[in-house]
């Protein structure tokens, strides 16, 4: 018998654009990858159960359109998030240059709220350039592969219920 | 004669004949009503009621002509329809049994809403509806019933505000995902708020041959997804409904006991009720009272 508990929790993915975004939920939602590129408009949702232990999590998964800085997003799409991962492409240097700005603006209007750094398109780079990457991230991912990707989401939602992260 | 358009001239040809059924059907209860009001008079007041009958024959004839202009625009259709030629009419059939059904659903529209200004809902659209399907007992059935139909309420969605989780749900079918259906309702609102200022805020959506009606309160948004012919009186119940059962069940609880509820019973109840809502609007103004009453109440109390 489940003596745990259900959540219910909205993720929000953000980062510039052509980071992945799209593509990494794409592949943990429904296992898939496309080399396609269709730009988001707006935001699109999902929704995926993940069970934490005896808990079940309900994940609501709000993949924001890109921009080259948070600050053009339409905050109204951060309220009430439980949870964020802020994305970012291995091989585009605009596309992590303004992570810390970023982070520091979404954590004002979402204070207290876990955020993950992911760098996707990992499959892109050897292990020699990524040493030579000049900035932190929580997990290394990569969309095409599918390396990571689960961990990411499942880490955020252990985050996102108290429990370690 | 070209086949498709015999379907569609048979099709008008019932429309027809069923307004004219529905309005000896309205005179018919407008005079029924007379007569049990009379029976139930006492002797002395029967006087009032003879000042009253030029009044509803007045009313009567109004509500003849309403449905008078109804059966000119569906001659009008049909009269272009048998000037076109046949090849037009086989291409257009497909559009047209479309074009039939936003029309009548239309038409329907309007005319309920000029018959309930006249007779103030004395009568209800569920003989005409009987009568619309019984003689259309085809395949378009199902869509005719859901679109020419008294206007019921499909879903009803409770969710946070901001995060657009959702918190309670009732379904008639059950098909839809309801957490999807609502991070979109709150994604599109949430877009609604930020290109227009706070100031405007998502009241009503329509998507095909459905109405969604927000209410929106501090914590929660409230969502009435209805089908059918929804007019003006239905839309005001709706919502002050809407807003009784955030003053019931939602205004007064905190987060954390909201979580604990079970909402979707108490959801299904209120909806289940809604059509005697007329019926139970005195109560609802009571209950209102009885809520100022306690807190005023309180308020001594804690002083004291
Ligand atoms: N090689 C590789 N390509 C990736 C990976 N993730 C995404 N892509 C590609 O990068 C492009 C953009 O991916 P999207 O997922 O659409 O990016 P996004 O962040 O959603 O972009 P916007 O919606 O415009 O903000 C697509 O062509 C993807 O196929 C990855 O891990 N490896
Ligand atoms: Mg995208």
């Amino acid at each position: 018998m489940n003596t745990g508990k259900t959540y219910s929790k909205k993720v929000i993915l953000i980062g510039n654009f052509g980071v992945g975004k799209t593509s990494l939920t794409k592949r943990f939602v429904y296992q898939k990858f496309s080399e396609e590129y269709l730009t988001t408009l707006g935001v699109k949702i999902d929704k995926k159960v993940v069970e934490i232990g005896e808990d079940i999590v309900n994940l609501m998964i709000w993949d924001i359109a890109g921009e080259v800085t948070q600050t053009r997003v339409n905050t109204s799409y951060y309220l009430g998030s439980n949870g964020i991962l802020y994305v970012f492409d291995v091989t585009r240097p605009s596309t992590y240059e303004q992570m810390q700005a970023d982070i520091e603006y979404v954590q004002k209007i979402l204070p207290n709220v876990p955020i993950l750094k992911i760098a996707n398109k990992a499959d892109l780079i050897s292990p020699e350039q990524l040493k030579q990457l000049p900035v932190s991230y929580d997990f290394l991912c990569s969309a095409k592969t599918g390396e990571n990707v689960e961990n990411a989401f499942l880490a955020l939602a252990e985050a996102m219920i108290g429990k370690k992260i | 004669m070209n086949d498709a358009f015999e379907k569609v001239n048979v099709f008008f040809d019932m429309f027809e004949e069923i307004l004219q059924k529905q309005n000896l059907q309205v005179q018919e209860k407008i005079s029924q009503e007379i007569r049990s009001i009379k029976e139930s008079l006492p002797k002395e007041e029967e006087k009032i009621l003879h000042k009253l009958e030029p009044i509803l024959e007045e009313k009567i004839e109004k509500v003849k002509n309403e449905v008078g202009k109804l059966n000119n625009i569906s001659t009008a259709i049909k009269r272009e329809i048998r000037e076109s030629q046949p090849e037009m009419i086989d291409a257009l059939y497909p559009i047209i049994g479309k074009l039939v059904q936003k029309f009548i659903k239309t038409e329907l529209e309007k005319l309920n809403e000029n018959i309930n200004k006249q007779i103030d809902n004395s009568f209800s659209w569920q003989a005409f509806r009987r009568e619309f399907l019984s003689l259309f007992g085809i395949k378009q059935e199902e869509i005719l019933l859901a679109q020419a139909s008294q206007a019921t309420i499909q879903e009803f969605f409770v969710i946070w505000q901001n995060s657009g989780i959702l918190q309670a749900h009732y379904s008639q079918t059950d098909v839809v995902d309801d957490d999807m259906v609502a991070g979109m309702l709150t994604a599109i609102k949430s877009f609604v708020n930020d290109a227009f200022g706070n100031k405007a805020d998502l009241e009503m959506l329509e998507y095909g041959n459905l109405k969604m009606f927000v209410y929106s309160a501090v914590r929660f948004y409230l969502v009435a997804v209805v089908s059918g012919v929804v007019d003006k009186s239905f839309e005001e119940r709706l919502q002050s409904y809407m807003q009784l059962f955030y003053e019931k069940h939602l205004s007064q609880r905190s987060d954390e006991e909201i979580q604990q509820t079970d909402l979707n019973s108490l959801l299904k109840k209120h909806i289940e009720d809604f059509p005697h809502y007329n019926l139970i609007a005195q109560k609802i103004n009571e209950y209102r009272k009885n809520v100022q009453q306690k807190s005023h109440f309180n308020w001594k109390f804690w002083r004291w």
